[in-house]
């Protein structure tokens, strides 16, 4: 069926369903969640469903153009859109509107968007078009530092707008470098460093310096007895290099912790870690969210009538915790639906990237689905309580125009990608 | 593959996912309840208190809507208490720690702020109010006494405390209970059972209505409504004659033992135990030692009975066969015994028991309580014999009434002597006080309206009660309906009748004489040790067949004739036939005033709160 010589035809279906699915879906709960609060129900355009309508209307108009247009064009386009989308992020940082404590949002004529979501886009296409070059190796530090260099610029605007769950998102990139040839340690290393800071926050600075000289000495004794590495050669080994890193990171942790992050930012990790008792305003969120979640039972409470969602029990419900209204509503078997179909969806876009026969699709496709997936485990893992409250949307489920519209065009770009694969057979 | 690194993760975050939401929502039941508890209150409905009617259906109690003024701080936005103050009229200082209470009980559930407006005064400011943020109300039933008169014997309700939180677990804080009179007597059949009302609530804990309408909420069951077997009509009246006077007024009637009237004086209106002042007004109402309008005298006064129990004594002595109705005693002055004199105010000559009681001779009724107990071989065992009888009245223990207060009252015995006289050297005369109802006698008003009936009905009682039907029900308690019989002969009644008929017509109280009604009636002046004598009256009429039998007690009222017998002939007069002919005394009655007796400046009650 792919051989259609209709350009739609061409398209991956299986990604299209789930996309259509997601969307639509996702709108119906965000009706839920907002129409269901007012006692007598009546359609309105000017709330968040239905402006959200109204938005994925536009995101089908932007299929459509982005159908037409040949693909072969990103190439050429990156350096301009991520040029713009770094200006539009130093703008607003001037120029932003205040919103909850951070300038996130530009306001252009009567339209407000985030810059930060242009810059998904711009950085993924920067990074596909910075690997893609002939001969780039990651495996070697000279070839690191442009790439690097490209998704750190955004995360630092990003991070001073402060937006840190977007900023975030972007760390996810590191997948992508990592599958083009980017040693694993760093992977394994941001992993541990994770781990590090987490027992950093968790124990008392001794502690800490015990269990690492403790790793230290067991990892030393397992040199000497495997290599038979020489005493003096021990000390000059790079495990030694990495137990310095380490009290040195976890003294940075400390400090960025006490010194750098902000109270509320202190509450929600200490939170997380048990180290707060979870009382009333803070963890009222994560408290609000499970209890709405957790009361769906097997099959949820019915469309429109989960009583959490509909006497607005829990905060941001149409944007950051719109998955507590499939929870409630839908119940277990709903929510799995929609886990599993947000993995199809995920892995679905790996898989095509895979098949890419032009690295500059294949690597757009993985940045996309490494975007998606930060998504997904953040927005997921904090509604469900099981990471620190970061506020990041549900792709396609959220209210949001400058997001659903975002990952539309980065999605339908990278289908058009893959249909161009058949094209040039 | 190097991408195979984010599926892998991609896959097992899905199945960490899956897992949580499984442990969430189908293992781990908390989150449901926690839900039900975030958006459903519930809610007690009151259950209405049983109404409570006098015998001929008019109200005595009956139940008003207030209103509980309410705060939920979270949805304050700024308050102007001052504007809200002179609003509601509460201080404004009081408004703001209330403000703080509420705050610190629960930002978001509503706390009381004002308890109890009555209808009218939310009313007034139910437009005002909705423009408050926060402010809401709360419906409740208070209350309402219809009869001011039957204050002490219908009682009142009130708030729990904790000593019957602690007693009662059925109760909850902020319940209402009876705690005087029928009130408190008939509580379990008053009070009802509440409902229970489940409303949706949001996240600020605004009412969204009624939770799966309705389905699950418990209609309240009202109280049992009661009819009392008191005359209102009665109950005011007396009221109105008693103005200015201490005392009690119990009347029954003696075909049935029903209680018509129950009244004590000074009383307070319960209708001053209701509402926002009620305990500004109980605390007032406790403390005045002096009028003691909390202490229900028909019930609780034990005072000595005085020349009545003269007709006690004079029909022990005709049972007991000591004397004939014809046997005549000389009065010279009093009665002469050794060294003891009785002074006697009948005209000295020879009595009979016919005029010994007319003229309510002293000497007459000691005579014949000496030969009485003389008659045995003993004094204590004729002592002894004579408690016998005396007990059989009802005196000296309680009398089984349906009001859970009251007095035993006190009949001594050769033990209680024996005990007094520590070398047992007592005699008849030592204790012939008794034979003119002085010494340690002592009765209720309600058991001297009870010997009265007694005697309306030539020897047998039934026990007075209160409360003639529950729920349109009569009571068919035997105990209320089995007559009681006394150790006196049916025969024996005959003669002290016709002496206390004679007491209206040329005796003791032949200034209280009614025309057409045949009243049979005895004088008592009631000597005591806190001051001047009271004055005592009891009577029943018609002589025939008795409708009523009466107590009067008029504290420090100097004679019987003086205050207690025209105010029992008028209550007689009252109840038979419904008119005053007797103008004249009855205004000397109602504006007589024992204000300068008692040395206080007025009898009634007055409360700054109403």
């Amino acid at each position: 069926m792919r051989n259609d010589s209709n350009l739609f035809g061409r398209i991956d279906k299986i990604t299209l369903i789930l996309y259509y699915f997601l969307i639509l879906f996702g709108w119906v709960n965000l009706h839920a969640t907002v129409n269901a609060s007012s006692n007598l129900y009546h359609w309105n355009w000017s709330n968040e469903a239905g402006r959200q309508l109204i938005f994925i209307g536009l995101s089908n108009i932007l299929i459509f153009i982005f159908l037409l247009i040949d693909p072969r064009i990103y190439e050429f386009l990156a350096i301009p859109v991520y040029g713009i989308a770094i200006i539009f992020l130093i703008c607003v940082l001037f120029f932003g509107a205040e919103v909850g404590g951070s300038k996130s949002w530009l306001d252009i004529a009567s339209f407000r968007f985030q810059p930060s979501e242009l810059a998904k886009l711009g950085t993924i296409l920067m990074v596909a078009k910075l690997l893609s070059i002939r001969n780039v190796n990651l495996s070697v530090w000279k070839d690191r530092w442009i790439p690097f260099g490209s998704i750190l610029l955004p995360i630092l605007l990003i991070g001073l707008q402060p937006d840190a769950g977007s900023a975030i998102v972007f760390l996810g990139l590191t997948f992508v470098l990592n599958r083009e040839g980017l040693p694993s340690y760093f992977i394994q290393l941001g992993i541990g460093s994770i781990i590090l800071s987490i027992f950093a926050l968790a124990f008392k600075t001794n502690t800490i310096l015990i269990i690492i000289l403790f790793f230290y000495i067991i990892a030393l004794f397992i040199q000497r007895i495997q290599n038979r590495v020489t005493l003096k050669g021990l000390i000059r080994h790079r495990i030694s290099f990495l137990m310095i890193i380490a009290i040195i990171w976890s003294r940075f942790v400390n400090f960025f912790f006490n010194e750098l992050l902000l109270p509320h930012h202190q509450v929600r990790i200490k939170l997380l870690l048990g180290q707060l008792e979870d009382t009333s305003a803070i963890g009222y969120q994560t408290t609000q969210s499970l209890i709405a979640i957790g009361s769906g039972g097997i099959t949820g409470k019915g469309y429109m009538k989960g009583t959490q969602t509909k006497f607005n029990f829990v905060p941001e419900q149409a944007t950051d915790y719109i998955f507590c209204t499939v929870g409630e509503e839908w119940g277990f078997l709903g929510s799995s639906i929609v886990l599993i179909c947000f993995s199809l969806l995920i892995g679905r876009i790996i898989v095509l990237s895979n098949l890419q026969k032009n690295s500059f699709a294949r690597i757009f496709g993985f940045g996309l689905a490494s975007l998606l997936f930060m998504h997904f485990a953040i927005n997921i893992g904090m509604t469900l309580g099981l990471m620190p409250v970061i506020g990041i949307p549900l792709p396609f489920f959220s209210y949001g125009g400058t997001s659903i519209m975002a990952f539309t065009a980065m999605l339908f770009i990278f289908l058009r990608m893959d249909s161009y694969r058949w094209e040039t057979l | 593959m190097r991408s195979k690194l984010l599926l892998t993760l991609l896959i097992g975050l899905t199945v960490t996912f899956i897992f949580r939401l499984f442990q969430i929502q189908i293992i781990d039941s908390k989150y449901t309840l926690d839900a039900a508890n975030n958006a459903q209150r519930m809610q007690k409905i009151f259950a209405p208190r049983g109404i409570i009617f006098d015998r001929d259906s008019n109200l005595l109690a009956m139940n008003q809507a207030a209103y509980d003024i309410e705060v939920t701080t979270s949805l304050l936005n700024s308050l102007d208490t001052s504007r809200l103050s002179k609003l509601i009229g509460v201080n404004e200082k009081k408004i703001k720690s209330s403000l703080i209470k509420a705050q610190r009980y629960s930002p978001y559930r509503p706390s009381s702020l004002i308890r109890g407006l009555t209808a009218q005064d939310f009313a007034k400011i139910q437009e005002e109010i909705s423009f408050y943020p926060g402010i809401s109300m709360r419906r409740r039933t208070f209350r309402k006494y219809s009869n001011s008169a039957s204050g002490s014997a219908i009682g009142y309700v009130g708030e729990v405390n904790d000593y019957i939180l602690s007693k009662k677990p059925e109760y909850k804080l902020g319940d209402y209970i009876g705690i005087a009179g029928i009130e408190a007597s008939y509580e379990k059949y008053l009070r009802g059972k509440d409902g229970i009302q489940y409303i949706t609530v949001d996240n600020l804990n605004r009412d969204k209505g009624p939770f799966q309408e309705g389905k699950y909420d418990i209609d309240p069951v009202p109280g049992k409504n009661i009819m009392t077997t008191l005359d209102s009509r009665l109950q005011e009246y007396g009221k109105l004659l008693m103005s200015g006077k201490r005392g009690s007024i119990v009347a029954i009637s003696p075909e049935s033992g029903e209680i018509l009237t129950l009244l004590s004086s000074p009383d307070y209106n319960p209708n001053l135990l209701v509402g926002r002042h009620r305990s500004k007004n109980y605390n007032l109402l406790y403390l005045d030692s002096i009028n003691k309008p909390l202490f229900h005298r028909g019930l609780l006064a034990v005072y000595p009975p005085g020349s009545p129990f003269k007709i006690i004594n004079a029909l022990i002595a005709l049972e007991e066969e000591t004397i004939k109705p014809s046997t005549n005693f000389n009065c010279i002055d009093g009665y002469h015994y050794g060294e003891l004199h009785i002074g006697c105010h009948c005209e000295s000559g020879l009595v009979n028991l016919r005029k010994s009681i007319s003229h309510s001779c002293n000497n007459y009724h000691c005579q014949v309580f000496k030969k009485t107990l003389d008659k045995f071989q003993s004094t204590a065992k004729g002592l002894d014999e004579w408690e016998k009888h005396v007990r059989s009245f009802g005196f000296g223990n309680y009398l089984g009434v349906d009001i859970n207060s009251g007095r035993k009252g006190f009949v001594p015995n050769s033990d209680f002597y024996n005990n007094y006289y520590q070398n047992k050297r007592w005699k008849a005369p030592t204790i012939v006080s008794l034979a003119i109802g002085q010494g340690e006698l002592g009765v209720t008003p309600l058991q001297l309206s009870n010997m009265t009936a007694i005697i309306a009905n030539r020897g047998h009682w039934f026990i007075p009660h209160i409360v003639k039907s529950i729920e349109g029900t009569m009571i068919d308690s035997l105990k209320y309906l089995t007559p009681m019989r006394t150790t006196i002969k049916k025969k024996h009644f005959d003669t002290v009748i016709k002496g206390m008929e004679d007491v209206f017509k040329i005796g003791t109280a032949k200034e209280s004489r009614l025309n057409g009604i045949r009243i049979a009636g005895k004088t008592g002046t009631a000597e005591n040790p806190h001051g001047q004598d009271h004055s005592i009256f009891i009577a029943f009429a018609p002589v025939n067949s008795p409708k009523i039998a009466i107590a009067v007690i008029i504290e420090n009222g100097y004679w019987g004739s003086r205050w207690a017998a025209p105010i029992a002939s008028l209550m007689i007069e009252k109840y038979i036939n419904d008119t005053i002919a007797r103008t004249d005394l009855e205004e000397r009655m109602i504006s007589g005033s024992l204000a300068n007796e008692y040395g206080v400046e007025s009898v009634e009650i007055k409360l700054p709160h109403n």
